[in-house]
This record gives C-alpha cells, sequence and structure tokens, in this order.
C-alpha cells in the first residue's frame, strides 16, 4: 500500500513539473503567430532581398464572412535583408508576431530579382521546415512583387487566394503555367532541364490613382529561364505550345479556320484531352528532337454555316487542328532554340536518359546542340464529338 | 471518474481492514459447529437470548401430540416470510393432520423427524440440520425453522418469500431488440432467469456465503463443458480469500477478485440482462451472482466486450458490423478527440486546413486561456454537470443539463472565455463517450492524459501517451486470458467477433482462450457448419 | 527467468518492426541515386546471407540466447568478455537510433526543442515497455506494426500521381562502384542489426518455424522497404533523394490535397521507438544472464540512462551524424555482425558435427 501510495506521489508530481513546463518551446498557440499566406521576394536598388508578406487577420476574414466588412482582410509587410532567412527575421521589427508560413500558399518573385538568379533564394524555400511545397510560385512580369502583393481582390477576401485560385483555371485554360515550389524545385535538380514559371502581369488600367485590385492582372504567360536567371518571356499562345509539348494541357480551346467557307469564319475546338511525347534521336552524330503530340476534341463552337459532320470533312477538320498546333509548337520551339538557347522541355534530361554516354560528351555545351538541333513535330489530332447539335445554327 | 478513483481508493482501505480482519478470525471459528441444544426450553432462552430487540423475529411455542406432550418451536422473521405458507402448510398440517398420524414420545428423535418431514410438513423445501448457527442463518433468510423438544435436529422449511422489484427492464442496457427482462434484487430470481435461458445441467451454481456481518449468499455460475477448469477454479479460490466485513454489491467483490486493480481499465464485466450473461456463459465465462443487486459479474473480461453490445448478436451482421466500427470511431474520437485538437492548434498548425485554420483562429481571437488550458476546463466543467446530472431526480438533472450546455456554454462563448470550436468539440467528445456506457470511467483519464502528452510535445507526445496506454494494456490480463485478446495476441478465428461481427453460421470455434478446446466436441460451436468445412 | 510465450505472427511482425526502425525515415540506399533500388536489392540480398546465419546459430543451439551460446562456445571468461562487447554494442546501437529519431523529431517538427527532452521522453515510453518484458513489448508491436504497415502502403499508393519513372534511369550511370559500397552500408545498418534477434529467438513457441517464420519476415520487410525507397526515388528524383536529410518527410508534405506529414512523422517515431526497446531489451536480458539473474527490471533504468547519455554524447551535430553512420559505423559494427557470428556458426557446426560422428560410433 506504501508502496502504492508512493507512485501516485510521484505520479502527481511528475504531472505538476509538465503543468510547469507546458507551453514551453514549439508550443506556440495559433493566436501567437500571424499567418503568411503569400510571401513576395524582389531585389532592391542596394543590392539586398526585400521580402513583403501578405499576412492574414482571421478575425476580419470572419467579420466580412457575415458581410459589411469593408477592411482589408490580409495586412501588408516588407522588410529588407541580405538573405531571405535574414528578411524573415528583420520583418519581426514592424510585425507583432511570429510569422507562420506552414501555410503559405504563394510565393512571387519579382521580374528583377529573377533574372537575376533565383536558386539563392530557393534555398531558404527548400530548407525551412515550416514550408509548404504544395505552394505556388509565380514570376511578376514588368512589375515588383511587392506590387502584386498589395493589390487587393472584390472576389476573394485573402487576394493571395483569389491569385492561386486564377492559378488553378489552367485545367481549362491552358495559357497558364501553374508551377508548385516542389516541382520547381524538382525541375531545378534534373540536368538538362531548364525550368519555366507561370508569370503574372498588371494590365493597363483606366484611371490613373484606382486601387490595384488583383482583378485588373492576368496570370497567363510564362518566363522562360536559362539555369536560375531569367531570360525571357512567353506569350499566352505560345505558353499553350510550350504546355502542349510539355504535357500539362489538361482541356482547352484552340481555334482553327473554317477549312470549307469564307475568310475569317472559325471553328473552336475544345481539346478535352491531349498528351505531348517528347523523345531525342541521334542520327550520324545530328541529334533530333522529335515531339509527338495527339489531341483528342470535340467541336465547341461554330461560326461559318455549312454543314461539317462528315467523315472527310471531320479528317479536314482533324488537319487543320494538326496544322493549328503544329504551327503554335514550332513557334515556341524555334524561340526557346534561337531566341532564348534554353531547354525548358528537358531534351537533355532525355539524352542523358537514353544517352548517358553521349551526353557525358556534350553536356557542357548542350544549350549550343540544342539550338542547332532538327526538330521533327508530329501531331495526330482527332475530332470526336460535335456536341447537342449536328448542324450549324444559321438562319433560314 | 472521481467515482473511479474513489474505487481505487476504496480497495486500498478495503484491503488494509481485511488484513486485520483475517487475524482476528483465527480465534472465532472453534464455535461454527455449535449443536443444537435437546431441550425446548434451552432452545427458547437461546433464540431470545440471540434474538434479543430484535423485534421482527416471531418465536412461536407450540404443542401437539394426544396430551400435547411433544413441544415445538417455530421461528421466522416477519417480512421475510409468507405468512400464509407458515399457516397452511406448516402450523395448519401440524395442528389438523396430526390426528392422523401417531405421535407419541416414545418415537425417536430420527422417526419424529422422518415423520414430520414424509408425513406433515406439506411445505415444498424441507430439510434437515444439527448445526445451530445454520439454524439462526435459515431463519435471517427468511426460512422458518420448527425445533422439536428433546431433539437435536431442527428442521428447516422454505418459506421466503418477501416484497420485491418486478423483472423490469434495465435502465442501464436499453435495447431496441432482444430481451427487455433483467436482473432483479433476489439471488434466487436470478439463477432463475438464466436456467430459463440455458436449460441443461451443465450449468452448475455453486454458491458460497461472504461478509461476516451481512452473510450475503454468492453464487457462481458457468457451463461445465464450456468454461476453462481453471478459470473456475481462479474465480473460486479468489471469492474463497475474500474476508470481508460487508458485501452489499458484487462491486465489493469485483474489487477482491479483479486482476490489475490499480489500473484504470475494468478487469471484470458487468451486466443486468439475463441474455447478456448467457451469451457470456456459452462463450465459456463464469458469471459471479450476488444476493441484494442486479449486477450480475463476468470473468475473464476483455478490452473487446466493452465495445461490444447484445444486440449486435441480434441485428443483421452487417448493421453490426457497421455499428461496431462506428464505436470504435467513438472511442477513437471521445479519447483523441481534444488532444488532437490542442496539438494541432498549438504544434502543428499546417495540418489544418487553410479555410479552417482562418475559423479556429478568429475564434480564438481574445480567448484568455492556451488550448490546452481551455480544453481542460472544459472536460473538468463537463464531468462535474455530468457527475450533478447522474445523482440528481431525474427533472431536476434536466434541467442542470440544459442549465450546463445550453446556458454556460453559450454564455462562456459570448463572454469570451471559451472558443466555440471548443465547445463542439467538448459536446462531440460527450456524446461519443455515450456511446461506451463500459468505459465511462475510464475515457476521461485517458483523455486528460493525453491532453497533457499533445501539449508537451505536440502529436509526438500524443502517440507517445497512447503508445503507453497499449503497453498498458498489454500488460494487464484478467484472470489468465490476455486483455487485447484477440487483437494481441491474434487470433484469426476470434477477429470475426470483435471489430466486426461475421454471421453467426461463420463462427465456428469457440473463443480458444476462454473455452476448453482440447477435444473436437469441445472446440466447435456449430456442428453441421463444422462438418460441411471438414468436407 | 519469466516463461515467455512468442508466436509466430508476433515473430513475424517483431522482425518487420525491428528493420523498419530507421529504415522508415532514412533512406539506406540514397547515396546510389536512380540505382538505388539496385543497391538496396543487393543489400538484401546480403541481409538475406546474415539472417541464414543467425537462424542457424539459434537453431544449432536450441532454446540458447547469444550470451548462453557465447559462453558456451568461448568457455567462462573468453565468453563473458565477448558478451559484454555484445552488450556494449547493444546499448550503442539503442543510443545511435534514439539519437536518429531525436535528431528526425527536432528537424522535421521542433526545431525550438531541445534534442535532450524529446531523446529522454522516447526513452520513458521504451523504459516502460521494456519493464513490461519480452512479451508485453511483442504484443504491443503486433499491435502497432499493422498501423504502421498500413500507413506506409497507403502514403505510397497516394503519391502514385506524382511518380516519374524516368527517375530510374540512366541505369549504371556511375558504374557499379558506388552500388556496391552502398549496398555494403545497407547490408550492415538495418540488416546486420538483426543479430540482437539473436537474444529473442528463442523464445518462440513453435521453434521448427522459426526459420520460415523469419524468412517470411525477411521478405515481407524488403518488399515494403522497396515500396518505401521506390516511392521516395520516383517522387523526389535521384538528385533531391540524395541531398534530402529525411526523404521520406519530404514524401509525406507531398500528399495530394491535405498536409498530414507531422501525423506521418508521429506515426514513424514509433517504428524507432520499437527498435529501440528491443535494442535496450537485449542489453538487459544478457546482461541479467551474465549475472545469472532471474529478473532483469533492476537494470532497465540504470541502461536506459546510459543509453540516453551515450546517444546525447556520441556526436555534437547531425551533419557530423550523416557522414559517421555510412562511413565508421559500418566498420564499428562488421565484427559484431560477421566475423563473431561466422565464428559461432562454424564451432556450432563442427560441434554438431563431432556430436553425430560419436553418435553413429
Amino acid at each position: 500500500m506504501k508502496k502504492a501510495l508512493k507512485k501516485c506521489i510521484i505520479f502527481l508530481n511528475i504531472c505538476f513539473l509538465i503543468f510547469i513546463t507546458s507551453g514551453c518551446w514549439n508550443n506556440h498557440d495559433i493566436t501567437d503567430v500571424s499567418i503568411a499566406v503569400a510571401a513576395g521576394l524582389d531585389k532592391t536598388e542596394d543590392d539586398t532581398i526585400e521580402l513583403t508578406l501578405q499576412l492574414v487577420k482571421p478575425a476580419v476574414v470572419r467579420a466580412r464572412k457575415y458581410g459589411g466588412f469593408e477592411e482589408s482582410a490580409v495586412s501588408v509587410f516588407s522588410s529588407t535583408g541580405d538573405m531571405v532567412f535574414q528578411a524573415v527575421r528583420n520583418i519581426l521589427s514592424s510585425v507583432n508576431k511570429k510569422v507562420y508560413f506552414g501555410h503559405l500558399q504563394l510565393i512571387v518573385i519579382g521580374e528583377e530579382l529573377a533574372r537575376e538568379g533565383i536558386s539563392d533564394i530557393l534555398d531558404f524555400f527548400e530548407r525551412d521546415h515550416e514550408i509548404n511545397p504544395k505552394a505556388y510560385v509565380i514570376i511578376a512580369k514588368g512589375t515588383t512583387a511587392r506590387k502584386v502583393l498589395h493589390a487587393n481582390s472584390k472576389l476573394e477576401t485573402i487576394p493571395a487566394i483569389h491569385i492561386t485560385s486564377l492559378l488553378e483555371n489552367d485545367i481549362a485554360l491552358p495559357k497558364i503555367n501553374k508551377k508548385m515550389l516542389f516541382d520547381l524545385l524538382r525541375e531545378t535538380s534534373h540536368k538538362g532541364h531548364d525550368i519555366t514559371i507561370g508569370v503574372i502581369e498588371i494590365e493597363e488600367k483606366d484611371g490613373a490613382d484606382k486601387e490595384l485590385l488583383v482583378g485588373d492582372m492576368k496570370v497567363t504567360g510564362t518566363a522562360v529561364f536559362k539555369k536560375d536567371k531569367l531570360v525571357g518571356w512567353l506569350d499566352p499562345a505560345e505558353t499553350r505550345g510550350y504546355l502542349l509539348v510539355a504535357d500539362k494541357v489538361k482541356s482547352g480551346i484552340i481555334n482553327i479556320p473554317d477549312p470549307l467557307t469564307e475568310e475569317g469564319r472559325k471553328i473552336a475546338i475544345e481539346i478535352i484531352r491531349s498528351r505531348g511525347k517528347r523523345d531525342v534521336l541521334i542520327q550520324d552524330g545530328h541529334i533530333i528532337l522529335s515531339i509527338e503530340i495527339e489531341a483528342i476534341g470535340n467541336i465547341g463552337e461554330q461560326q461559318s454555316v455549312k454543314d461539317i459532320i462528315t467523315i472527310e470533312k471531320g479528317k479536314m477538320l482533324a488537319e487543320q487542328l494538326n496544322d493549328a498546333i503544329k504551327k503554335n509548337v514550332k513557334e515556341v520551339i524555334e524561340i526557346s532554340q534561337k531566341k532564348f538557347k534554353s531547354d525548358i522541355y528537358g531534351f537533355g534530361q532525355i539524352v542523358h536518359i537514353k544517352y548517358p554516354d553521349y551526353w557525358k560528351q556534350i553536356k557542357d555545351n548542350w544549350d549550343y546542340e540544342f539550338s542547332n538541333a532538327t526538330v521533327d513535330i508530329q501531331v495526330t489530332s482527332t475530332i470526336k464529338r460535335p456536341g447537342l447539335i449536328t448542324q450549324p445554327t444559321r438562319p433560314q | 471518474m472521481f467515482r473511479e478513483i474513489y474505487r481505487k481508493l476504496n480497495y486500498l482501505r478495503l484491503r488494509a481492514i481485511n488484513e486485520n480482519k483475517r487475524n482476528l478470525n483465527h480465534n472465532n471459528s472453534s464455535d461454527t459447529n455449535r449443536p443444537i441444544p435437546k431441550s425446548i426450553d434451552k432452545i427458547k432462552s437461546s433464540l431470545q437470548n440471540v434474538f434479543s430487540d430484535c423485534a421482527d423475529v416471531i418465536i412461536r411455542e407450540f404443542a401437539l401430540g394426544e396430551s400435547s406432550q411433544v413441544k415445538f418451536i417455530i421461528a421466522f422473521v416477519e417480512g421475510l416470510v409468507e405468512k400464509e405458507v407458515i399457516s397452511t402448510h406448516v402450523l395448519k398440517s401440524l395442528m389438523t393432520e396430526v390426528k392422523k398420524v401417531d405421535l407419541n414420545k416414545r418415537i425417536t428423535s430420527h422417526g419424529m423427524v422422518k415423520i414430520l418431514k414424509e408425513n406433515l410438513l406439506s411445505a415444498c423445501e424441507v430439510n434437515e440440520t444439527k448445526n445451530y448457527l445454520e439454524t439462526i442463518h435459515a431463519i435471517l433468510s427468511g426460512n422458518t425453522v420448527l425445533y422439536i423438544d428433546g431433539n437435536d435436529t431442527a428442521i428447516i422449511i422454505d418459506t421466503k418469500g418477501w416484497e420485491q422489484r418486478g423483472i423490469e427492464e434495465p435502465d442501464t442496457e436499453s435495447v431496441v431488440r432482444g430481451p427487455r427482462e433483467g436482473f432483479s434484487e433476489t439471488l434466487r430470481n436470478n439463477t432463475a432467469l438464466l436456467r430459463r435461458k440455458i436449460k441443461n445441467p451443465n450449468l452448475k451454481f455453486e454458491v458460497f456465503r461472504l461478509g461476516e456481518q451481512t452473510q450475503t449468499d454468492i453464487c457462481i455460475c458457468y457451463i461445465k463443458g464450456i468454461a476453462r477448469e481453471d478459470i473456475i477454479d481462479t474465480v473460486k479460490r479468489r471469492i474463497n480469500n475474500i474476508n470481508t466485513d460487508a458485501i452489499l454489491e458484487s462491486g465489493y467483490i469485483e474489487e477482491f477478485i479483479e486482476d490489475a486493480p490499480l489500473s484504470i481499465f475494468p478487469t471484470v464485466g458487468n451486466s443486468e440482462k439475463p441474455d447478456v450473461v448467457a451469451a457470456k456463459l456459452l462463450e465459456g465465462r463464469v458469471a459471479i451472482l450476488c444476493d441484494g443487486t442486479p449486477f450480475v459479474l463476468t470473468v475473464p473480461y476483455l478490452f473487446m466486450e466493452s465495445l461490444q453490445a447484445s444486440e449486435d448478436y441480434y441485428a443483421r451482421p452487417i448493421f453490426s458490423s457497421i455499428v461496431r466500427l462506428l464505436r470504435l470511431l467513438a472511442l477513437a474520437i471521445t479519447t483523441f478527440l481534444p488532444a488532437f485538437y490542442v496539438a494541432l492548434v498549438a504544434f502543428h498548425q499546417n495540418v489544418i486546413p487553410f479555410k479552417l485554420l482562418l475559423t479556429i483562429a478568429s475564434s480564438r481571437e481574445g480567448i484568455p486561456f492556451s488550448p490546452f488550458m481551455e480544453a481542460l476546463l472544459m472536460g473538468i466543467i463537463f464531468e462535474l454537470l455530468r457527475e450533478a446530472g447522474v445523482r440528481m431526480p431525474r427533472p431536476i438533472g434536466q434541467a442542470i443539463s440544459i442549465v450546463g450546455a445550453l446556458v454556460l456554454g453559450e454564455a462562456s462563448v459570448e463572454a469570451g472565455l471559451v472558443s466555440d470550436l471548443m465547445v463542439i468539440i467538448t459536446a462531440i467528445t460527450a456524446i461519443t463517450s455515450f456511446v461506451l456506457p463500459p468505459l465511462g470511467g475510464t475515457v476521461p483519464m485517458i483523455r486528460i492524459a493525453l491532453l497533457i502528452g499533445a501539449n508537451v510535445l505536440g502529436l509526438v507526445g500524443l502517440g507517445l501517451i497512447a503508445v503507453v496506454f497499449i503497453i498498458h494494456l498489454c500488460t494487464i490480463r484478467s484472470f489468465g486470458v490476455p486483455y487485447m485478446s484477440p487483437f494481441s495476441p491474434l487470433s484469426k478465428e476470434e477477429l470475426k467477433d470483435s471489430v466486426i461481427r461475421v454471421p453467426i453460421w461463420e463462427m465456428l470455434t469457440r473463443p480458444r482462450l476462454l473455452t476448453q478446446n482440447n477435444t473436437m466436441h469441445n472446440k466447435y460451436r456449430m456442428k453441421i457448419n463444422f462438418r460441411k468445412k471438414e468436407d | 527467468m519469466k516463461k515467455i510465450e512468442m508466436s509466430n505472427t508476433q515473430l513475424f511482425f517483431l522482425i518487420i518492426g525491428f528493420l523498419l526502425g530507421t529504415t522508415s525515415v532514412l533512406n539506406p540506399a540514397a547515396a546510389a541515386q536512380q540505382d538505388s533500388w539496385l543497391a538496396f536489392i543487393l543489400g538484401w540480398i546480403g541481409g538475406l546471407l546474415l539472417l541464414l546465419i543467425y537462424v542457424s546459430i539459434t537453431i544449432l543451439n536450441p532454446g540458447k540466447t547469444l550470451v548462453d551460446i557465447l559462453l558456451e562456445t568461448f568457455g567462462k571468461f573468453f565468453g563473458t568478455v565477448v558478451s559484454i562487447i555484445y552488450i556494449w554494442y547493444f546499448i550503442h546501437l539503442a543510443a545511435v537510433v534514439l539519437r536518429f529519431f531525436g535528431e528526425y523529431m527536432v528537424t522535421v517538427l521542433y526545431p525550438e526543442t531541445p534534442v535532450v527532452f524529446i531523446i529522454i521522453c522516447l526513452m520513458l515510453g521504451v523504459a516502460y515497455a521494456v519493464r513490461s518484458g519480452l512479451e508485453v513489448t511483442v504484443r504491443t508491436n503486433e499491435l502497432l506494426m499493422p498501423i504502421l504497415i498500413l500507413l506506409e502502403t497507403t502514403l505510397s499508393l497516394s503519391l502514385i500521381g506524382m511518380y516519374n519513372f524516368n527517375h530510374f534511369l540512366p541505369f549504371l550511370e556511375q558504374g557499379f562502384g558506388p552500388i556496391l559500397k552502398t549496398a555494403l552500408t545497407g547490408v550492415m545498418v538495418p540488416y546486420g542489426e538483426n543479430i540482437v534477434l539473436l537474444m529473442v529467438f528463442p523464445f518462440i513457441n513453435k521453434k521448427e518455424e522459426l526459420r520460415k517464420t523469419s524468412f517470411l519476415a525477411f521478405i515481407a520487410a524488403g518488399v515494403l522497404f522497396l515500396a518505401i525507397l521506390v516511392r521516395d526515388l520516383l517522387t523526389l528524383g535521384p538528385e533531391m533523394l540524395k541531398k534530402a536529410s529525411f526523404p521520406s518527410d519530404i514524401s509525406a508534405k507531398l500528399i495530394p490535397g491535405i498536409q498530414i506529414d507531422p501525423i506521418v512523422a508521429a506515426t514513424l517515431v514509433i517504428s524507432g521507438g520499437i527498435k529501440i526497446s528491443i535494442c535496450t531489451y537485449a542489453a538487459v536480458m544478457a546482461i541479467s544472464q551474465l549475472l545469472k539473474l532471474d529478473d532483469y527490471n533492476v537494470f532497465v533504468l540504470p541502461v536506459t540512462a546510459i543509453i540516453v547519455s551515450i546517444s546525447i554524447w556520441s556526436y555534437d551535430s547531425y551533419i557530423h551524424g550523416v557522414q559517421w553512420i555510412p562511413q565508421e559505423w559500418t566498420m564499428y559494427s562488421f565484427p559484431f555482425q560477421v566475423i563473431i557470428p561466422v565464428i559461432l556458426l562454424v564451432i556450432s557446426l563442427f560441434k554438431r558435427y563431432s556430436k553425430s560422428k560419436e553418435h553413429f560410433r
């Protein structure tokens, strides 16, 4: 009995100690941290890194749910430092609570910083245990990340969420290059693969001193990198071509001219499935980049008034679609080969996998080899269904 | 929860008392075999001496025979006997039928008893004894004792009959489908209820008498040939070792015989329903019935049993399997939810989905307590409310629950003392804890231990405490059977009746660890299916 | 000594649990990059050979633990010395694994918490398990292992969308050299540690099925590890796999839709606990057998304290540890895992041979 009592006392003591020590170390209550939803990185004039954070104000989010509350649900803070981590800590001079990065949804990188190289800043995001590797990365084209993050939103309470949901529209709009932090890191680690990142840019707006909104920005287009430095841009149409080759198109619309009728009339094909296959062949020491694209589409809209639902005309349509895709892809490849000399499709990786010995010889001047390689593009497309009607809508 | 702690402390106290008692008892064990005095006057004075100031004991003297030469005394306790039986089957038959029998003093004492038993007393159950103390006990248990002048044998006539509660549906284990009868406070009725379920001579009832002062009848009940002999022996040995003043409820016995008295997990089961006990007997368990309480103990008791209910076997198998899984889920929720919440909110905010995180963060804004303190306070308040509700008369109990649940919860959220999410979590925890009545006392303690773990080391602390509990569960045995069986040690055949319940015709064997299974006959409970399987 | 009963299923899960200990978080073959699966399989085959040696030793000396066998084979003095060295090895192994999991948690979950605190918390749980006896440890393991296996399988399956099969290629880019080197480390680090199980093997109920059960468990563990390794390789790619401190943590972070990496990490810690408790048990048991005592409970707390202190002192920083494990630790454990067992096997075989010869004469 005495033994049991002794045990009880020891147990109670331990409980007491735990009560005293509790709340130490990593125990940070949710109200003691400020949740960062978006981080922006810029290069300042004096060559330091400027970090801009969008921090959520939960109380406002809740109040806005019930309507009628116009205060912004986020507050934006900036700080500078020689490195990212230093800037993260420096921000505590103006933010009252420790910043929590576990729910970071978006990382915006300013154009200037991207041109100087992003591998310096990516290390922090790969090393820190709090960072969510599923966050999206985006480049602010022609502007600074700070400006992008200062924009407000009319559709979402949190502007950063508005941007991420715009990026998630890529399943329907293949002009958006959505890139997760982890995918970016993985591509960076691959040999013979240059990276691309999606773009956000501010459109021209009417009033001069109107408040900047996320709705005034668009996320189509692509930033092309060589190693870790930004070298140029692909416009939205080129982005589609790039995504077709990179096998990242889920669904999208391609307009083709009507093969039968007068000029200017078009037919919209809705791509419902597409597959892009890249391969490298070496013939007589000459590199041939072969691209095969398979696209399956439905007729989505028709401007012309002639019947096109016959077997031969269907084939013609498919031909037209082939040509359209081919043209698009050819254009993009040309740009990347000649203008940027950047292997954003990972052909180098294919050479590395397929011809490891050959890769060892050429890996140092792969850029040259890539930009001078012959390109062979094959497109096979099928038109599957006409939709609810088999004849176009026309006045009788 | 407090009841549980109280029970443990009580155990310690009783054990200490018991040790003292055992020393005292060595002295007075000699006069248990006192013979009955031959002379009727001596008997009378002795009885009057024993039952002095016992107003409820009636001692009636009368004489029979041609010249009233044979004197008798009957003694009984008023209220414990059926007076109707005494007057018609004892007094009337003795006084009127006696004329048909030649009754005189010359008849030997043995002959007298024989005549009385065989010819005169028309009551059902008549026994003879020479032990004086036994007659006293018989009187106190509601029998009528007939003492005969010049004879050292007394006759015990069963005239038990007192006001008692009828067979009602027990409140603790109400069912939608299944028998509604429950045990009552009378031992004999309870054994009868069991006998009615299992009409088999192998169903054995062995009676013990426990408690120095109370002399309570205890009955252990098992099915010979199914229950393991060593378990029966252990039960008997442990019951024989009980040496205490009073057994008022089967809970007293439970404390004396359980394997892990200081553990928070119960190792002895109880039930108020004959069908439940019968099913357990058929699985090879031993039941302990105690006079004066409707709660029947069953041993060995395994952890799995707290997730089972009698209705599982009356409903269709798929449905009952789902219900069992639900109960398992309820167990997980009621033990883990507050701790999990604390771990997530204080340590691992990234696990919480973003939108939920915003909700939690906004509801916690301005709350003065840490999530841990909040959870602890709400838990304690809930336990208080429950305890208050149980003890109060029903209408007041309802009022308390309304005040507690609605007013207090609402007001404390309004006042900014607790976050509304914590109120929801406490409510869910409370509801799920009602799904598992057998673990009602255990669960809050696990919950608080896990809470502390979660507050110190987040999910890892939570996991660590949970593993410690699992280790503890694996340590416990109930009457030699591992508590966590059939999960660990794993037993394929018994898993059929664990978190899921397969159709009854698929449960081929009896529980391996609970039953004798040395022969084929014992092993299988389903003869036809067994043969099918062998073909 | 208390009678211990251990069924085949329990031994099966025990071996998987023991091997899963470090492999669940650390990829043993990551250094071989895209060929790590090959290095892993080679290491696994080597491990199988070692297991064959260990099981044969137990079968040739029925009912005897490692200490008994050592005392019998090497005589009283040398046997005691070798046994003490083995006790040291068990304690050291437990300490290394403990430190490893402490570092894992500090890196992945609790960067502000001192590693000592985490180590002590973990070790308290282990001490409780060991104090409760081998049977309880084994049964707890039996309850927990299915959960862990289920977790690993679910993790591997839920990441299928992220798999990129190009990560297997190019095959044999760096030649066989690094693969063999990694494979050798692989033999030593999870599989050779099976020597600890020689303290447990004698307690199995059905002695005749020891060989079958242990090989089955070994194969199952191999398949499970291959699933883990291939998952990490295919999701992360060879380069990221090589540089990641804890590949499984990154994999867990990538599960689409939800973020459950702390839950995964907390569960994986349990597998470490299982390994540490078996090592601790072996050490404590060996000490009590050496001193011919019936009850080993007295030694549990001291040994626990020793393990905690060694694990804290074993290296200053994880950077040191990362380098130390594949290089020095492998060399260090070679005699314990290979040389002495081979000697034991040879002597046991010789004894058996001479005995049967006598028998025939």
